[in-house]
């Protein structure tokens, strides 16, 4: 037998430490990929929650010019709405073109748009709602908001709390 | 006269209001002003809605609604013939939709 020949030793070792080697590529893969999904989960929440807050406030600015007469606040407020409900649109599109949010939630931002901006909205001749009008028309912006808001959860829940979501909270835990 | 619409340059990058009266850029001189002749004109027309600071739902229900309601066209022959662009905002495409196939003609 030649010297150069791998002794059976040799060869269980060089198996061994290519096995070793494997796991270690491996686990690193794994805890490369959880970290990323983590990362993004967390950036997407933020994104979420900056959106959530902006419906809100998109939502009571329209409660508020629910109940204001044709007068110069009342041109300034729905100016600012139509801006705050074209970035919360805006938002929502990247959202949906990265497949956070589905078909759904955008169907929720037409309604919650038309509730707060359609009728009679911008009109020279409107008049504010008053009373039992205006209480209902503020319930139809928030069961809207509400809508939207739920819907854009139930899509982020969809998306990161699935089973392998489960397991890598587990597993940091 | 082109057979592409961009509301933005071609109208307003301010569009607000229903009628006349709400303004110098409401619905209803869009749709007279733009989208009537662009239609009697062209067999396709293009509208993009992008590039605005946004629309106000009473803009929009007067100016494409409008056309059922006012101006003699079906939804029907509206989907053959108008295309809406709206990348910034999917969401304006759906509700204009919503409004034409929504929208019955007025009596006379």
């Amino acid at each position: 037998m030649s010297d150069d020949s791998l002794s059976t030793k040799d060869v269980i070792t060089l198996i061994g430490q290519i096995i070793t080697w494997g796991i270690v590529v491996a686990g690193w893969t794994m805890v490369a990929k959880d970290n990323n999904h983590r990362e993004q989960r967390k950036e997407v929440r933020a994104q979420l929650n900056e959106l959530i807050k902006d419906i809100h406030a998109c939502g009571k600015k329209g409660h508020k010019y629910a109940g204001l007469d044709v007068n110069d606040d009342a041109a300034t407020l729905a100016a600012e709405i139509k801006y705050d409900l074209c970035n919360i649109g805006k938002t929502l599109n990247r959202l949906r073109s990265a497949g956070i949010v589905t078909a759904t939630a955008a169907k929720q931002m037409v309604a919650f748009r038309q509730e707060i901006t359609g009728g009679d909205f911008d009109q020279a001749g409107r008049q504010k709602s008053m009373g039992a009008m205006l209480h209902t028309k503020m319930l139809r912006i928030s069961s809207v908001a509400t809508d939207l808001i739920e819907q854009l959860e139930a899509d982020f829940f969809a998306k990161y709390n699935t089973t392998a979501a489960k397991w890598s909270s587990l597993w940091r835990e | 006269m082109s057979d592409r619409i961009t509301i933005a340059t071609d109208f307003s990058r301010y569009p607000a209001g229903r009628f006349k009266a709400d303004g110098p850029f409401p619905g209803e001189v869009f749709r007279q002003k733009h989208l009537v002749p662009a239609l009697r004109k062209y067999a396709k027309i293009t509208v993009v809605l992008d590039g605005t600071l946004g629309f106000g739902s009473s803009f929009l229900e007067e100016a494409f609604g409008g056309l059922v309601r006012l101006e003699g066209f079906t939804a029907i022959e509206l989907k053959k013939r108008l295309v809406l662009v709206s990348s910034d905002d999917e969401t304006f495409a759906t509700e204009v939709w919503g409004y034409i196939n929504d929208a019955k003609p007025a009596r006379k």
